[in-house]
């Protein structure tokens, strides 16, 4: 993408002083609007004056009811979508398109079906400049990782849900993105599923400590994954509160732990009203 | 606020695609690209017309546009046209008719053969019934 | 086992051919004996007459087609890709599209006279609209998730198209092929009717003004077998490339 949508009205005096101040930031979004043009049917604002900050190494969770823009706010960050209303930062610099630096991981795997298991990683890996040999030797060592061993020839219709988003992380991981952006990666797979999922998730994260921006509506999800929580608002979304969610989430049961159930009532009264406002706005 | 849409429509491919490549400058774009459609038409006309006259093939090989249209109209008051179109409409609507009319019966009676003799799948038992008749 | 259930309706279609006409249930002029059509099918292929005209009729199928996928692909591609492209070319396709391009058999003629000329020029614009379509359907079709991810992966706009695009495209453009290859038969066999000095189909008109009725049905089964044995060639062809499907 060119440079044409990425510029617009310059810097803010505050964000620059923010940023000056929080050097940690990694990305900085600045009161971003975002109105999306359907080619048939009216415009629809999906996002307004939304204003979020993330640190390096955080793993912050965008939650919000169905059709708040938390996605397309995960697609701005990501330069899929243009920036045209505000600024998004990534390591100071505006958000001109997609890159390596940020990976993405969608909900419904996005894996090339026509691939294997074993091409697909190593697709994510052809841009980073390596031998083919270290290469396939990385893809091996992912594909390992996410315990796909043995599956690597198959492809993505011969796999269960659980092993095509392994597979779809794995990519992700691959080419060692500095920023993991995903959209309720584990909302398409069954409960069991998820909730194994979201452990190696975090055991994956707490080894490669990424910058993680992950979309969900799933409160009791946000509460377990996340250092820093992001509410949004029913649409138009904006973020109607930040919290911060860092305890410690050592216990092995935690879903029982007092701490976390306090945490998810807590966050559950912020959500519930935006919900329900989502609800009624829905056919 | 005016009303929002309510379905959460995914954006079409091509459209993303689209606009990747040239970030679209709102509804000036648009209706730019919608005259394009035009162009292409009225250029295709004119070349046709124009390349007829210059005499660098003969009438027989390319008429001019305007000459073939015509034609049509003449044929169409003094000629047979009607007659002509006629007979051909009503062979190709009644063969049309009768092969929709047996195919679909066909299809059917198929489609239960097929079901009963649930040995081969049921879309090879269709292609070489087909194909022997 | 399976395959003799399969050709059995073909067996006892031959049956009932033979008996027809040996049983004089149907006369002889509108529906020679099939021991009669085979006996000069194999007359005519020792003679050679059927080897040539084939051979020229498959040579005039394959270059019309063979033009129309690659021209299509390139077209129907390029059609969903660029939106001024689209914009351009749609109205042209559209109304191309439900012209029977038979109809232009007089018009190829009179352009590129009897010879194989004719014959591809109208295969090509005939085979070019279904494949054309099927590219372009199967191109709209790449799922935009699938492009983030190539262009997040480092993908520029050109590996996109040929990374995410054409792959996703397949299966659409292939089905537009094994439409396109039915359709050159059609048009091919037409035209050499109508205007052609040699051909299956010119044989098909000589033979049956000459009163041969026998030979021309021979050659008519073998225009018959000949199309079916490509289309089950190419559908072999088509799930191979379609294996990641299952």
């Amino acid at each position: 993408m060119g440079d044409d949508h990425g510029a617009t009205a310059g810097w803010r005096p505050q964000s620059v002083l923010s940023m000056a101040m929080n050097g940690a930031a990694q990305i900085v979004i600045n009161r971003v609007s975002h109105v999306y043009r359907p080619p048939r049917g009216r415009e629809v604002l999906a996002l307004q004056d939304v204003s979020l900050e993330v640190r390096r190494r955080e793993f912050v969770a965008l939650l919000g009811p169905s059709g708040c823009g938390k996605s397309t706010l995960l697609y701005l960050i990501g330069g899929f979508l243009p920036t045209v209303d505000g600024t998004i930062a990534v390591e100071g610099r505006p958000v001109a398109g997609p890159g390596p630096d940020r990976g993405i991981v969608f909900q419904h795997f996005a894996l090339f079906p026509w691939k294997t298991v074993r091409s697909n990683i190593l697709y994510g890996l052809e841009k980073v400049g390596l031998e083919r040999a270290e290469r396939e030797k990385r893809a091996q060592a992912f594909i390992d990782m996410v315990g796909l061993s043995g599956f690597e020839d198959s492809y993505p219709s011969q796999l269960s849900g659980g092993m095509k988003q392994r597979t779809a992380i794995a990519r992700t991981l691959a080419f060692d993105p500095n920023i993991l952006l995903m959209d309720e990666p584990f909302g398409a797979l069954d409960a069991q599923t998820r909730s194994l999922m979201q452990e190696e998730l975090l055991s994956i994260w707490q080894r490669s400590r990424k910058t993680v921006i992950f979309v969900t509506h799933d409160v009791q999800e946000a509460v377990y994954l996340a250092d820093r929580i992001a509410v949004m608002s029913a649409r138009p979304g904006h973020i109607k509160a930040v919290l911060d969610n860092r305890f410690d989430k050592s216990d092995p049961h935690i879903h029982k732990n007092q701490v976390f159930i306090d945490k998810v009532d807590e966050i559950w009264e912020l959500v519930k009203t935006e919900a329900i406002k989502a609800q009624g706005e829905r056919r | 606020m005016a009303r929002v849409d309510l379905a959460r429509a995914a954006e079409d491919p091509a459209d993303t695609i689209a606009r990747l490549m040239a970030p679209p400058a709102r509804w000036r774009d648009r209706l730019g690209w919608g005259a394009l459609r035009w162009v292409s038409v009225v250029a295709l006309i004119a070349a046709w017309e124009l390349f007829a006259r210059s005499g660098a093939v003969t009438p027989f090989v390319l008429p001019a546009l305007s000459d073939v249209l015509l034609r049509i109209w003449s044929d169409a008051v003094f000629g047979d046209l009607w007659l002509n179109t006629a007979v051909t409409l009503y062979r190709a609507l009644t063969g049309f008719l009768i092969a929709t009319v047996a195919g679909i019966a066909l299809g059917m009676a198929i489609h239960r053969v097929a079901a009963i003799r649930c040995r081969a799948s049921v879309r090879s038992a269709n292609t070489s019934i087909c194909m022997a008749l | 086992m399976l395959a003799l259930s399969r050709a059995l309706p073909l067996i006892l279609q031959a049956v009932a051919w033979e008996l027809a006409s040996r049983l004089e249930l149907v006369s002889a002029s509108v529906l020679p004996s099939l021991s009669d059509v085979l006996a000069s099918w194999w007359e005519m292929l020792r003679s050679g007459e059927l080897i040539v005209n084939g051979a020229s009729s498959l040579y005039r199928t394959a270059a019309g087609l063979g033009s129309a996928v690659a021209f299509g692909i390139v077209l129907g591609i390029a059609m969903a890709w660029w939106k001024p492209i689209n914009a351009l070319l749609s109205p042209v396709v559209e109304a191309f599209y439900p012209m029977p391009k038979s109809a232009l058999i007089p018009v190829t003629v009179i352009w590129l006279g009897f010879g194989d000329g004719s014959k591809i020029l109208l295969i090509f614009m005939g085979c070019m609209v279904p494949v054309t379509i099927g590219a372009f359907n199967g191109a709209r079709g790449a799922d935009q998730a699938l492009v983030w991810s190539a262009r997040s992966m480092g993908a520029s706009r050109l590996r996109m198209l040929w990374d995410v695009v054409v792959p996703s495209a397949m299966p659409e453009l292939l089905n537009g092929i094994r439409t396109a290859l039915a359709l050159s038969f059609i048009l091919l066999v037409s035209s050499e009717l109508i205007v052609a000095r040699e051909g299956l189909g010119y044989l098909i008109g000589y033979l049956g003004a000459n009163g041969s009725y026998d030979a021309m049905f021979a050659v008519v089964l073998t225009v018959a077998f000949l199309g079916f044995a490509a289309d089950r060639a190419y559908q072999a062809f088509m799930q191979r490339m379609l294996l990641w499907r299952e």
